[in-house]
């Protein structure tokens, strides 16, 4: 076990930030915290790296109660934040440099490791660039060498890719899968459910401070009832031929609007086949058809009864 | 030692600024000094000194005979009978000495009690000021040995006896030596005050800065969670600005002796020393706390500029603090500026350095110490307060 969180209660005042939190996070996963903003998911990130102090429960990191002076672990982990945290007087490499020798005291050692994450972050032809200089995206890949340079076996990314663009965020996640393929545990928390499903082998949801529901991508849609979502183009559907479809066997509900029939159809076979045979039987024209599985937003609306970015 | 190097590193990408800074106002401070230096040694070998003379002791033989005397030394000026026109005359050199005899300063003199002649002075004219002191108390000293040797004595004896036996002109007795450690020290005297205006600038800047870099929140949190304990990187954080504080300031000082013409590394120099490296802590102080608390660059180099020209008004760097408002000197007492010159400017008039002369000196850095313990628990309070936000 790399990370334990167990009956972790964090309140500011009367706000309870973390409410009876549990999860346990395996060597060699990508676990991925889920949650919409002020969910408590950078509160738990700040627990488990002792940065803030909690009211009950306990954390154990690498197998031992984690503290702020626990030096030795520590010595371990990476964080990668939301906020680029560099020097803007300090070069590329000076900055990369200076955030390994906060964790290694050989200073060959240090510049080895120095220059394997700049090649890491393909940031070589920049080593000597000020980071004022950089683009958003370099900056966010700056950010990432400084985090991980000390090649540390756990790495905490704490919404590593708000306002980052697609091609930046493509390759963080590719950078982040190819750290966990290196042999790092993994901790990401985000409120873009498409990242977390990308790349993460286990998912907590968290909403109001606790773990709502947790397990593999396919065990979480297992878990609700929804199988699949299928979108119909039609211009020429009345209410009685909708009041039809709902009637059918594993429809769950329909909405129309904007000449979208949108269906939302229980766990089973042939829903599409069922719901087009009656359109064409009573001649309603349609265009395009599309089917979806569920996704972690659906899982999410159904046990907390709201969207992900409410 | 990562983060003392790394103070270093970023230091170095504010030391250009720095340079600049500190070229320019050390050759504006030694044009000024140079500048004062000269007039003074011109103006004391030409002319008499230009006095305003207040009596409150009405008019009597003694006076009148004193105020004759003191004729052969300076010029009486006339000047409008009140506090402002009197400020005035002295900023704009109309006189360079004020002196009031206080009401009953014959009869106590003639008593054989201490009584003091009150004196205000315009600091930019120091030789002057200190021949007419010497002739004062060469007349007074005469009289005085008189009326020991003489119980019975009437008050026309003893003004023809002092008229009779001149004193000796203050110009002659000057010996070479002594001219040379009073040049000596008023030179150091204008040097060390105008040095602390830019150590204020050049500490806030650098200090301040670097400090915000490193102490900027997301910074704070990584090293946070780094093996390396918050002690430790404060310990090397005091350690690096103290190296460069005291490296700063001790080229500045070396600077100053090295322009001084009639260097001497004498007693005086040392407490303007030791009274400039006080007030370093107490600059440092501030620039640290400055550096912990803003968040903008931009803010800081206003804010220096701000605090540096307010300090050095208000604290009697630019404009001497005799020729200060009353008011003007009261808010100065708040400051620890308004100390640290007062420090200097007591070492520079000291002719000997007697315990009782050394005392007020000590206590102008006390206060100056204790300006930099309230500087230091407001750190504190800042610090923890920051520690706690950046979570």
């Amino acid at each position: 076990m790399i990370v334990k969180v167990d009956g972790l209660v964090k309140r500011y005042g009367k706000l309870v930030a973390l409410d009876y939190l549990n999860f346990e996070v395996e060597e060699g996963e990508i676990f991925g915290l889920l949650g919409p903003n002020g969910s408590g998911k950078t509160t738990a990130i700040n627990c488990i790296l002792a940065l803030l102090k909690y009211d009950k429960g306990s954390i154990e990191v690498f197998g031992k109660p984690m503290g702020p002076d626990e030096f030795d672990i520590k010595r371990n982990i990476g964080l990668i934040m939301q906020n680029v945290a560099v020097f803007d007087e300090l070069t590329v490499y000076e900055n990369i440099q200076y955030f390994c020798s906060l964790y290694i005291n050989d200073k060959k050692k240090v510049n080895e490791l120095t220059e394997e994450a700049i090649k890491f972050v393909a940031l070589e032809d920049y080593a000597k660039f000020y980071p004022k200089k950089l683009s958003g995206g370099l900056l966010r890949r700056l950010n990432i060498a400084c985090g991980v340079v000390h090649k540390p076996k756990l790495i905490i990314l704490d919404e590593p890719t708000v306002a980052v663009d697609p091609q930046s965020r493509n390759k963080i996640l590719e950078g982040i899968k190819q750290l966990n393929e290196q042999g790092a545990t993994i901790i990401y928390t985000s409120h873009y459910m498409e990242e977390i499903e990308q790349i993460c082998s286990k998912i907590a949801i968290i909403d109001k401070g606790r773990v709502v529901a947790s397990g593999t991508k396919e065990e979480l849609k297992g878990m609700i009832s929804i199988g699949e979502k299928i979108t119909i183009e039609t211009f020429q559907i009345t209410e009685d031929q909708i009041m039809m479809l709902r009637q059918m066997q594993n429809v769950l509900s329909i909405t129309y609007e904007n000449n979208q029939l949108e269906i939302k159809s229980g766990k089973g076979k042939n829903n599409l086949l069922q719901v087009l045979h009656y359109m064409e039987s009573n001649n309603i024209s349609f265009g395009k058809v599309f089917t979806q599985l569920p996704t972690l937003n659906d899982v999410f609306l159904e046990i907390t009864g709201k969207e992900l970015r409410d | 030692m990562q983060v003392f190097r790394t103070y270093f590193k970023i230091m170095k990408k504010h030391m250009l600024s720095l340079f600049l800074y500190g070229i320019m106002f050390i050759a504006i401070t030694l044009l000024v000094t140079f500048q004062i230096f000269r007039d003074d040694n011109k103006e004391f070998a030409v002319s008499k000194v230009p006095i305003l003379l207040i009596n409150n002791d009405g008019d009597n033989e003694f006076v009148e005979a004193f105020i004759t005397y003191l004729e052969g030394y300076v010029k009486y000026i006339d000047v409008e009978d009140s506090e402002g026109a009197r400020k005035d005359a002295l900023f704009y050199h109309d006189v360079y000495y004020i002196l009031t005899i206080p009401k009953g300063f014959t009869d106590e003199f003639l008593s054989g009690k201490e009584i003091v002649l009150t004196k205000e002075i315009q600091p930019d004219k120091m030789m002057p000021v200190q021949s007419v002191d010497s002739a004062i108390d060469n007349y007074l000293n005469m009289a005085k040995t008189y009326i020991n040797y003489n119980s019975e004595f009437e008050i026309g004896e003893l003004t023809n006896f002092l008229s009779m036996n001149p004193v000796e002109d203050t110009e002659i007795i000057i010996e070479s030596s002594k001219k040379k450690s009073i040049d000596s020290a008023g030179f150091n005297m204008y040097y060390f005050n105008y040095m602390g205006y830019i150590m204020i600038v050049c500490f806030i800047l650098s200090v301040g800065t670097v400090m915000m870099s490193l102490n900027g929140l997301d910074i704070s949190r990584r090293q946070s969670v780094s093996p390396v304990s918050s002690r430790g990187l404060n310990f090397q954080l005091i350690l690096a600005n103290l190296v460069f504080v005291v490296a700063y300031l001790s080229i500045l000082i070396i600077i100053g002796y090295l322009a001084n013409p009639l260097r001497s590394f004498d007693f005086g120099f040392m407490l303007m020393v030791i009274n400039s490296f006080v007030f370093a802590l107490v600059t440092l102080c501030i620039s640290y706390l400055i550096g912990i608390s803003i968040k903008e660059k931009n803010a800081i180099q206003a804010l220096s500029t701000a605090l540096s020209l307010g300090l050095a008004f208000l604290g009697g760097m630019f404009v001497p603090q005799e020729i200060l408002g009353s008011a003007t000197i009261k808010v100065g007492s708040f400051l620890p500026s308004y100390w640290y010159v007062r420090a200097n400017n007591t070492i520079g008039s000291l002719s000997n350095y007697g315990i009782k002369n050394l005392r007020p000196i000590f206590q102008y850095m006390a206060i100056q110490i204790g300006f930099a313990a309230v500087f230091i628990a407001m750190i504190l309070v800042v610090a923890k307060k920051k520690r706690q936000n950046a979570t």
